[in-house]
């Protein structure tokens, strides 16, 4: 449990300087659940995975994109934050996964914001655990329409006018990109996770996934531009009570199958 | 016809006049066709008119005995003949739409394009033409005939409203629907959505309110998305064109001017799922109230591709 908390807060923290509010509302750990029964062991079966996620070849050049509408609200231009990468190629928001251990159900009950400010959505990518409850939030004075492009959720495409709040939930597990089709550069990721064994890079590249239970795992990279076929899968050893360190390279897409118009 | 009929003496002389009556026929048919049809709303052919919310129509007479075969496989029944089948094309085109395209094809019989039997017969074989026999036999429905078709059809939603306002709710970047942020209505305006500008000349009222109430029951053609997952998780969304048996190119927006064309194989595609939401919000019954939707629908029923842009200026 406190890997999700740790997991959101980091995640909340990063785009809005606030993730103690994190912690109150993913309250778990005050619950009467059972601990897990290893947990009393010792010595402790969990340990720490961390490193860096770098972008491979050379830093992409993102131009600016341009502000079609809404210059008063959105600016002349914005930043194409799909590739963000960061002092020593340290690449920003790429997902660092844990797979194949069991799902941890960790029941959060206040909905959690999704904000849009500015012509963008603040965070580039959100991770909530299944159940959760997302509340779109529109802090902008003009109107922007919230687009949830799922295939497992409930389709939903709202328009949320200047100021106005719209939740949506709960959620099951996918990855989902929310766009918005009036302000055709707004574009977020909405992951809905039913484990806490990830974590999503900072400014610098840098992730730490806690409370791992030892052993041999398969760690993938998951980025929006070229999903997991960035990174070869690997196996990675965790020991108990230990800190183990991997960083990983992101190969760029093939550039050869995109042509732009 | 009366001067065919004095001609009637000699097969030649029969096939020759024949020929001429469909000549004249099919004159008149591309008149309608580009004219007071309005097919070129939506359809292109020989270059001219739109190719986004319907099929391109050159060939259609080459295509017809195919597209009649097509259709008894897909619903069922003896196969339609070219004429059959070009005959319910016009007069019930929610029967069959050809290609995957979404049904919102009005019945051209009825208004407000409402053509009455010549003009269907000369748009027929104007069609049929295009590569096939424009002397087809066409049986059209006796109903065709009701002149109660071809009057404007009520649209009691809209009845009182105003259309000045709802001039200005559709115009107002700052309101809650802001509809020309996506459907511009003058040169150069947003192009999200689809065009606007003659809606009401091609479509009935009715359609005109479920589509902006219920924007996802039928979504145009052109404007239907894709969410594709590779086999490496990534996800990309995006309208489907030139595709073959093992690959396709999916056109995702960038940004309002530019799109990025991405060529996937089938084989690194895991999943392929519709968009299952129009680009359009469908929440306007809770933004608008009940008397600014009325004022809204007064004013797309005025959209009839003559004046708009006159209407609009300095708003």
């Amino acid at each position: 449990m406190r890997a999700w908390v740790g997991g959101v807060a980091g995640v909340a923290a990063l785009a809005l300087g606030v993730g103690g509010g994190w912690l109150l509302v993913a309250t778990p750990e005050k619950t009467d659940a059972p601990p897990t029964p290893v947990a009393a062991a010792s010595p402790t079966p969990f340990g720490t995975l961390v490193g860096v996620v770098t972008w491979g070849g050379h830093p992409p050049k993102r131009e600016p994109l341009p502000v079609t509408r809404d210059h008063a609200a959105c600016g002349a231009e914005v930043p194409d934050r799909s590739i963000e990468v960061g002092p020593d190629r340290g690449l920003r928001n790429a997902l660092v996964s844990v797979e194949g251990l069991p799902a941890e159900q960790s029941a959060i009950a206040t909905p959690i914001p999704f904000h849009q400010v500015d012509c963008l959505f603040t965070n580039r990518v959100t991770v909530v655990p299944t159940g959760a409850t997302i509340e779109f939030v529109n802090g902008d004075r003009i109107l922007h329409n919230t687009h949830v492009n799922t295939v497992r959720n409930k389709p939903a495409n709202f328009a949320i006018p200047a100021g106005k709040r719209q939740r949506y939930g709960p959620m099951t597990r996918e990855t989902i990109k929310i766009t918005c089709d009036i302000h055709p550069w707004m574009a977020a990721w909405l992951i809905v996770r039913d484990d806490p064994y990830f974590a999503v890079t900072d400014a610098r590249g840098q992730y730490a996934i806690h409370d791992v239970p030892a052993g041999r795992h398969k760690v993938s990279v998951w980025q929006e531009t070229v999903g997991k076929g960035g990174v070869e899968p690997i196996e990675i050893e965790i020991v108990s009570g230990e800190v183990v360190r991997h960083d990983f390279l992101v190969r760029p897409a093939s550039a050869t199958s995109v042509r732009s118009k | 016809m009366r001067a065919c009929a004095l001609a009637l003496t000699a097969a030649l002389a029969l096939a020759a006049c024949t020929r001429t009556d469909h000549a004249a026929a099919i004159r008149d048919g591309e008149a309608i066709f580009f004219g007071k049809g309005r097919c070129a709303e939506c359809h292109v052919l020989g270059g001219r008119g739109s190719a986004v919310r319907g099929p391109a129509l050159d060939g259609f007479g080459a295509r017809a005995d195919a597209r009649g075969r097509e259709r008894a496989a897909a619903k069922g029944g003896a196969p339609l003949t070219a004429g059959e089948y070009v005959v319910e094309s016009l007069v019930d085109p929610g029967a069959f739409a050809a290609d995957g395209v979404p049904p919102i094809m009005p019945d051209v019989s009825r208004a407000p394009i409402g053509l009455d039997r010549r003009e269907l017969d000369a748009v027929a074989r104007f069609l049929l033409a295009r590569g096939g026999d424009p002397a087809a036999r066409l049986d059209w429905p006796a109903a065709v005939d009701d002149p109660a078709r071809r009057a404007p059809a009520p649209a009691s939603f809209a009845e009182g409203g105003d259309v000045a306002r709802g001039r200005a709710i559709f115009h107002d970047l700052e309101g809650a629907a802001r509809c020309v942020g996506c459907h511009g209505l003058e040169p150069g305006g947003s192009e999200i959505g689809p065009d606007l500008r003659a809606i009401a000349a091609i479509q009935p009222p009715e359609a005109i309110r479920v589509a902006v109430l219920e924007p996802n029951r039928e979504i145009v053609a052109g404007y239907h998305q894709t969410i594709v997952t590779t086999k490496d998780e990534l996800i990309l969304i995006g309208i489907v064109k030139n595709e073959t048996d093992d690959a396709f190119d999916l056109v995702v927006r960038k940004t309002a001017v530019a799109t990025e064309t991405t060529r996937l194989a089938k084989a690194d595609v895991a999943e392929r799922a519709p968009g299952q939401l129009s680009i359009m919000p469908n929440n306007y019954s809770e933004l608008l109230t009940p008397e600014e939707l009325r004022d809204l629908f007064a004013f797309l029923l005025t959209l009839r591709g003559d004046g708009e842009r006159g209407a609009t200026r300095g708003s």
